[in-house]
């Protein structure tokens, strides 16, 4: 390979994406005027290392999932430009950027084919790919397939059944079997673990962990839950409106949060340790439409400290010590604080 | 284990716990109410199916929050549905009594059940778009709730609907009242939702998921509302999640289900600091937490997680 391995494995500049909503602003309460637009994803810009785990989370509506589509090229970029592996995807050409990255989704129920037993889904991009020995009963693909299952602990008993026999978690395992039975370098998980019950959440959690380490993989984690990211990510980015606001190692993240919004994220999570018990919640009312995005940054409506420079100026993001970067225009006297 | 504790172990039984000497002491304010609540061996099924809800006990004081918890099938959601009379057509209850403010709830006739429904007892669900009316907007539906359960005349349950609307922190309650649940968000229809079930100043509000459906820092403000609404009413509230940290902010005590069993109860310290039993405890190490970070989150193991009847 002629790529330098410290080249990240992912890297966005500037990336955006407009969606043009049925939805048309108001003329007169008529409803005539121009389609609305919404900047989904708008002006984002950031790299995952190899191997490592990069969460972003955020509410509803911030654009982490339009984010995670743009990155596997699922979804064409209004503006901005993607690399991967130091080249664009078009550069790999489609099929070859397929099968090295993979995607892992919420609902694991709707990604699976109902009509389609769990071996032939776990089969299916080995044929795609023409990976593997061709052939029918028993041969090479069929064998790959079940020792994918195997891996993920879905043991013959259940290769012949449909998606509807399994579980919920069990589901999720062979969505994971069948994201990784072409050995990608690169999987985006949207939301992995959000319908799943605790203790199969945590089995889930483990066992991409667990094939983290034995393939070498990177992750794009993608989730509203901060504590389970937290567990999960190595880097986290965090996400409002489409933004990115603020980036850093989740140890940093969690322990110095700067941005004001992250900090509200965090103190909203309950804690599960009644001692431990919240104060009132920070953040009052819903955030602005996407649609109608406020100017300046977009938090300022909900921000605690805003000043007149909020209003009007939109805050670039940008790094300050140790990989840390925040989107905040107050940034800097928020890291005196911290360490005053 | 102090006089107290066996106070608690005694009064608050638990029939699916097993051992009574594992019953939890309770905080000395919940003692000094009177029980509003309690069911006693509630056994509910579906058809021919062994029962979803298999010898529940517990019990609720007056204003006091009681914590529900455990995974989806625990049979925490169709307790509370029996208790209401709203389980679906299939589901009978086939054993075991509840009693509320005195009254043998399951002897009462359907229409008595009904005046107690919304009334005494009201229920918020997780989700609130399709528990509220679409084709009505959210102030008519609160004024209908005012009206039915209170008697008020139509004019005076609209502006009875305006002033729950601000109670409940609905900015502009006004204008909003003429919106319809389509127009708003979800914390929104979160916030009507919970006016209508407070409108008849119930005694118990039972929160079926209230927040799960919602984004994090929306969630905190609703459980922070309902939180002050228990408080300022003296409503006793019966929160059933399956989120523990929800459970660990809001609950003074809390019942621990699984497969329709109650394998543990207790005040929300102990069973956080000092859980008995393993489920629970396992449940707790499978937790990913924001306030510490592990190295690996605990598996339940196998024989944990399977039903009885399945396990060889």
């Amino acid at each position: 390979m002629t790529v330098p391995a410290e080249t990240p494995l992912v890297e966005v500049t500037g990336l955006r994406r407009v969606f043009r909503g049925g939805r048309r602003a108001s003329f007169g309460g008529l409803g005539f005027g121009p389609r609305l637009e919404c900047r989904a994803v708008d002006d984002v810009s950031f790299s995952i290392r190899r191997h490592e785990t990069f969460g972003l989370v955020g509410e509803s509506g911030c654009g982490k999932s339009t984010l995670g589509k743009l990155i596997l090229d699922l979804l064409a970029p209004s503006a901005g430009r993607l690399r991967f592996d130091g080249k664009a995807p078009a550069d790999w050409g489609k099929r070859a950027f397929r099968r090295r990255a993979q995607l892992v989704f919420q609902d694991s129920l709707g990604a699976l084919d109902p009509r389609q037993s769990i071996l032939a889904q776990v089969r299916e991009p080995l044929d795609i790919h023409d990976v593997g020995p061709r052939g029918g009963r028993g041969a090479g693909r069929d064998e790959l397939a079940a020792a994918m299952l195997h891996e993920v602990g879905l043991d013959e008993a259940y290769h012949g059944r449909y998606p509807h026999q399994l579980s919920g978690g069990q589901q999720q395992r062979a969505v994971i079997a069948r994201a990784l039975v072409l050995r990608p370098d690169f999987v985006v998980c949207d939301e992995p673990v959000s319908a799943l019950d605790v203790s199969i959440q945590a089995q889930v959690i483990n066992l991409l962990r667990d094939m983290q380490h034995r393939y070498g993989l990177t992750y794009l984690f993608i989730s509203h839950d901060l504590s389970v990211v937290r567990h999960s990510a190595d880097r986290i980015g965090v996400m409002y409106l489409g933004r990115l606001v603020e980036l850093a190692d989740g140890e940093s993240l969690f322990e110095r949060p700067l941005h004001p919004y992250t900090k509200a994220l965090i103190a909203a999570v309950p804690i599960p340790d009644p001692r431990k018990r919240r104060d009132t919640p920070v953040l009052r009312g819903d955030p602005p439409s996407p649609f109608a995005p406020p100017p300046g940054c977009r938090f300022h409506t909900r921000c605690p400290h805003a000043e007149a420079r909020c209003r009007s100026e939109v805050p670039e993001l940008r790094a300050l010590a140790d990989g840390h970067a925040v989107a905040c225009h107050l940034a800097e006297r928020f890291a005196r604080e911290v360490t005053a | 284990m102090s006089a107290l504790g066996m106070l608690g172990a005694e009064s608050f039984n638990l029939t699916g716990g097993g051992d009574p000497g594992k019953g939890v002491p309770l905080p000395s304010a919940a003692l000094s109410r009177q029980p509003l609540l309690s069911l006693t061996d509630l056994v509910v099924g579906f058809g021919s199916a062994p029962p979803a809800v298999n010898g529940v006990s517990f019990s609720l004081a007056a204003g006091e929050c009681l914590g529900l918890v455990g995974e989806s099938g625990s049979g925490k959601s169709v307790t509370c549905l029996a208790l209401m009379g709203l389980l679906p057509p299939q589901a009978v209850v086939r054993g075991g009594g509840a009693t509320f403010a005195g009254r043998q709830v399951f002897d009462l006739d359907p229409r008595a059940r009904a005046a107690l429904r919304g009334r005494e007892i009201a229920m918020v669900f997780q989700d609130p778009l399709g528990a509220l009316n679409p084709v009505h907007s959210v102030g008519w539906q609160i004024a209908e709730a005012l009206m039915l359960n209170q008697g008020l005349s139509e004019r005076q349950a609209r502006a009875g609907a305006v002033a729950l609307m601000a109670r409940v922190g609905i900015p502009e309650p006004k204008r909003r009242a003429q919106a319809y649940p389509h127009q708003m968000s979800g914390g929104m229809n979160q916030r009507v939702m919970i006016a209508i079930a407070i409108a008849a100043k119930p005694k118990l509000l039972i929160a079926d998921e209230p927040t799960t459906a919602l984004d994090v820092t929306i969630q905190a403000q609703i459980l922070d509302l309902l939180d002050d609404l228990r408080r300022e009413l003296d409503m006793a509230l019966l929160l059933i999640t399956h989120d523990l940290g929800v459970v660990a902010q809001m609950a003074e005590r809390v019942v621990v289900m699984r497969h329709g069993t109650v394998v543990e109860s207790g005040a929300v310290d102990a069973i956080f600091h000092a859980p008995q039993h393993a489920y629970t405890r396992a449940l707790l190490g499978a937790v990913p937490r924001l306030d510490r970070r592990v190295a690996r989150l605990a598996s339940l193991p196998e024989a944990l997680h399977l039903p009885e009847a399945l396990q060889a």
